[in-house]
């Protein structure tokens, strides 16, 4: 990537640049590039990409940065500079129709410098904000784990920072930044003299109401976690309410949450009475809604054996009951339908770890190998729809390739497994784009060829599009050629982006293609 | 590759485009046997040019006649050039005018290319050889103000202007000031880089600064030469006036889409041509480290060089009617030769919004109507096949070309379904327009 974009880089500056080709002009301007990726809104959608380069060393450890804003159709738009010191990163960035965020990090000042550009391209806000050492990697640590929604745009309101904490062992801090004058800023701390470990995660953030998954351990190593779903007014930062879910008669796993008409509808899985849900095997998905006080308005299960894997089994091939759904997303229509979009897993016997153990313990030892002897098995992708009372009605499977994960621990469940890999980008599914005004929904794969002889190697990004209640596929083979670097990621709403790098002209095709509604 | 259509319908298409637009049938590029003695052209007209270099710092002089020398024979190669033999003869007519009325310039023995760029332009080499941009044919009202031009480019040669500049870029390179500067730069451990671009800036600045100087004298000398031909007097000043507003110009015909693609059984859909919003509200690229565009301009302003050409001649702004015998047969095949010439390089965007200005103009035959079947059909297909986006430009916020830009954007917004409800639709509002078997073809590819 990097490489990708220092060409496209070289490419915005350096043409200009009438005579640099002449010898005695050779390193007179040389810019290092830090780092690059998207500009992303509330529905995960691309609105832009930016580019964060060092322009140049200045005195007392200060450096010139700049960075390159293009929009969705890669458009140029914006180059600004910034002062700093030396050693920042760019981690986060987002958008929310009124201001563009940028976060950096420098460990070597600990601090974070949170810098803003409004409509005009002025700079809105440029905050420096000290952090510990301990602080800043523990949020990192998260961050690459799946916590990774650090700044969130809250469309038309402000952003949403999720930083970490030192309490008497490690919490969260949300705070509330507007972007607009009628709305002030707030702060939600995990509480500093809890001597467990605390963390959140916003699982769905709109106009009015942020819902977070907030979870607590005793220690980095314990083995149970509760959790907690908390729903939070935008505008005020008070806690509507904080419910346990890991508890009680039938514990549950909240995984996708998303506001309808008000109601907050959680989704996930739920296990036996006390069942760790972290390591046990669920019984299957429930789903949830709830008032914005937390009262249970209605509660609906789908039995993992008798109804999904029944369901499964009535598409034609025939799954044992070790095959999962892992479920990435959970989708509205607007006839009131539930789209739940996931991909079949099931945990399997790794042949590398079981012949590594062999050797290990042919040489006179126990088994020292590394490599652990189970793996996930990922395979087709699937669509399950839901009636508006979330009986489920039908199915689509989306074949794929088959890809496989070794096992995080050989001992945990595999639901315990696929949520770690999931974390680690195990999984073929990409993202979830949301069209409001079309009643449309994207699920993006993206499959690796590994089956087919004569397609082996070929990309293909799978879309699932749920258009106005009905479903529809397109897939979009990449042909990989020789000397040339493929890499597809979503792009703004409903697009692909497909990057070229031609190695040997080091030159770079990039373009956005559109997904097709095929009925 | 999948086909989209029937095989059969795929083979009627074929027919249908090979009898129908009659002129493609001639040739227009350059034909492969050919090549080797345009190669042979350009090698002794650039070593000709070579030999007249200032011998200071000749090898980098040398250097870069020989790059371009590379970059032409790519382009031949490429196709970049055009040759149809009908544009060459009316070119031709308005050059023996001004040879006529100017023998001296016989003994040049000049030749001009046409490029196929649609950006009204033309420009010398410096070595004899001059390019007309195809665009420009579509620009000038007359053969006059075609004239004009030609004679302004030839005197960038007489004066000597590309080696001039050469001279002049090469020398203050290695001038003893530039050298400092550049030590300088290298040495600086701060602010590096910015010193550096800096200094490019600068070095752009009196590059451009002298040849907006350059441009003023072609005009001068280019008018001794124009102003001997019967050509009217004006017409330097109405072309100048017009370069003025390029950018106003072209491109720039207003082509109402739903003017067009709106049915009573499949309404226009304003969405298809609707910009969403940017990162920013501007007009224009925001950047912390613009250059003053002004300064980057290789042409003065046009202000400036008509009040040069007041200054130093007489010139007769009455109107007077000008020539057309030569400009519109020219632009006559300008147009046949635009239409393959963007058929062949796939340029849709462009296709449509000449097809579509034709029929807006009441200019268009039964061939403009097919031919915008066949786009709407090629964009259909490569939408299926997921090209598009390598094969149309995506819409800028800051283009200047507000209708093709909104064809663009109507390219990539349409959905597969759109596409072929208009094209349907299309077929069957202009049946009277189209010949039966192009609509039976056409009405088939798109037939819900």
């Amino acid at each position: 990537m990097k490489k990708l974009l220092l060409i496209t880089f070289s490419f915005l500056f350096i043409s200009n640049m009438l005579v640099a080709q002449e010898k005695n002009f050779n390193n007179i301007v040389h810019f290092n590039l830090r780092n690059s990726g998207t500009i992303t809104d509330t529905n995960n959608n691309v609105d832009g990409y930016y580019i964060f380069y060092q322009v140049d060393k200045l005195k007392k450890g200060n450096v010139e940065y700049a960075i390159k804003i293009l929009d969705n159709e890669l458009n140029l738009v914006a180059t600004k500079s910034l002062i700093g010191k030396k050693y920042a990163y760019l981690v986060a960035s987002a958008y929310n129709n009124k201001e563009i965020l940028f976060m950096f990090i420098n460990y070597k000042d600990k601090q974070y410098r949170l810098v803003g550009f409004d409509r005009k391209g002025n700079k809105s806000r440029d905050t420096k904000v000290a952090i510990s050492k301990k602080e800043l990697k523990w949020l990192l640590l998260l961050r690459d784990v799946g916590y990774d929604d650090i700044l969130l745009p809250v469309d038309n309101k402000g952003f949403l920072l999720t930083t970490a904490i030192k309490n008497k062992k490690m919490g969260y801090k949300i705070e509330f930044l507007p972007s607009v004058d009628n709305l002030k800023s707030w702060t939600i701390e995990s509480p500093l003299e809890a001597k467990k470990i605390f963390t959140i995660k916003p699982i769905k953030v709109d106009e009015h109401y942020i819902i977070g998954l907030e979870a607590t351990k005793k220690s980095k190593l314990s083995k149970r976690m509760d959790m907690n779903v908390i729903a939070i007014d935008v505008a005020t930062g008070k806690k509507l309410f904080t419910k346990p879910f890991t508890t009680g008669n039938t514990p549950k796993l909240v995984t996708n949450a998303f506001i309808d008409n008000d109601n907050i509808v959680l989704l996930g899985e739920y296990f036996k009475k006390d069942d760790n849900v972290l390591s046990s095997k669920s019984l299957g998905l429930f789903i949830n809604s709830l008032d914005k006080s937390g009262k249970l308005i209605n509660e609906k299960k789908i039995d993992h054996k008798n109804q999904l894997l029944a369901k499964l089994n009535s598409k034609g091939k025939k799954h044992s009951k070790r095959v999962y759904t892992y479920f990435h997303e959970i989708v509205k229509t607007k006839n009131g339908d539930y789209f739940a979009i996931g991909e079949l897993y099931k945990k399997t016997a790794s042949a590398l770890g079981i012949a590594g153990a062999a050797l290990s313990i042919a040489s006179g030892g126990r088994n020292s190998s590394t490599v652990p002897l189970t793996q996930l098995t990922i395979t087709d992708a699937v669509i399950y729809k839901f009636d508006k009372d979330f009986n489920l009605k039908d199915l689509k499977v989306i074949p794929k390739g088959k890809s496989t994960a070794p096992s995080v621990s050989d001992f945990g469940s595999p639901q315990l497994n696929a949520h770690a890999l999931k974390a680690l980008g195990a999984f073929d599914f990409m993202n979830l784009q949301t069209d409001p005004d079309k009643d449309r929904f994207y699920a993006n794969f993206l499959d690796y060829n590994r089956t087919d002889k004569d397609k082996k190697g070929q990309l293909s990004y799978i879309s699932a599009v749920i258009d106005n209640g009905a479903l529809s596929i397109d897939r979009i083979g990449i042909k990989t050629k020789r000397r040339h670097s493929i890499k597809v990621t979503p792009a703004k709403l409903g697009h692909v982006l497909i990057m070229d790098y031609n190695r040997k002209e080091k030159s770079i095709n990039l373009h956005l293609e559109k997904i097709n509604v095929v009925k | 590759m999948k086909f989209l259509i029937h095989p059969k319908i795929k083979i009627a298409l074929a027919i249908l485009f090979f009898t129908s637009f009659q002129f493609y049938g001639q040739e227009i590029y350059l034909k492969a046997n050919k090549l080797d003695s345009l190669y042979h052209h350009f090698d002794n007209t650039t070593a000709l040019q070579i030999d007249r270099l200032n011998h200071t710092h000749f090898r980098q002089k040398e250097k870069i006649l020989k790059k371009r020398l590379t970059l032409i024979k790519k382009q031949l190669k490429d196709s970049i050039f055009l040759f149809s033999s009908d544009l060459n003869l009316q070119l031709k007519k308005i050059l023996n005018v001004i040879y006529s009325s100017n023998p001296a310039l016989k003994q040049y023995h000049f030749s001009f290319f046409i490029h196929r760029s649609l950006i009204p332009n033309a420009a010398a080499y410096g070595d004899g050889n001059f390019i007309i941009n195809l665009g420009l044919f579509d620009f000038v009202a007359s053969d006059d103000e075609l004239a004009f031009i030609i004679c302004h480019e030839i005197a960038h040669y007489i004066n000597e202007d590309i080696n001039k500049q050469i001279d002049q870029y090469i020398e203050k390179i290695n001038s003893k000031e530039i050298n400092s500067k550049i030590r300088a730069i290298k040495n600086k451990k701060y602010g590096k880089n910015k010193a550096g671009m800096e200094f490019f800036k600068e070095l752009g600045f009196d590059m451009f600064r002298y040849s907006r100087e350059k441009e003023i004298n072609a005009d001068l000398l280019g008018y001794q030469f124009y102003k001997k031909t019967p050509y009217s007097e004006n017409a330097a000043i109405s072309i100048l006036n017009k370069l003025g507003r390029l950018e106003e110009i072209v491109f720039n015909k207003p082509i109402h889409l739903n003017d067009f693609f709106n049915f009573k059984e499949y309404p226009f859909d304003n969405h298809w041509i609707t910009k969403k919003s940017s990162l920013f509200d501007s007009d224009e690229i925001i950047d912390d480290y613009e250059i003053n565009k002004d300064s980057l301009r290789s042409h003065p302003n046009v202000d400036k060089r008509i009040k040069s050409l007041h200054s130093k001649y007489n010139i007769d702004t009455v109107s007077v009617i000008q020539a057309k015998g030569a400009i519109n047969p020219l632009k006559k095949i300008a147009k046949k030769v635009t239409f393959k010439n963007l058929e062949d390089t796939k340029s849709y965007d462009l296709l449509l919004y000449y097809s579509l200005k034709n029929i807006q103009e009441n200019t268009a035959s039964d061939m403009d109507y097919s031919r915008v079947l066949h786009i709407l059909n090629e964009v259909y297909i490569s939408k299926k096949e997921h090209t598009i986006g390598e094969l149309i430009f995506r819409p800028s916020p800051f283009s200047n070309e507000k209708y093709l830009n909104q064809i663009r954007l109507f390219f990539h917004k349409t959905e597969l379904k759109d596409l072929k409800s208009i094209g349907y639709y299309f077929t069957l509002y202009n049946k009277d327009k189209l010949k039966d078997n192009t609509f039976n073809t056409f009405i088939n590819i798109f037939k819900p």
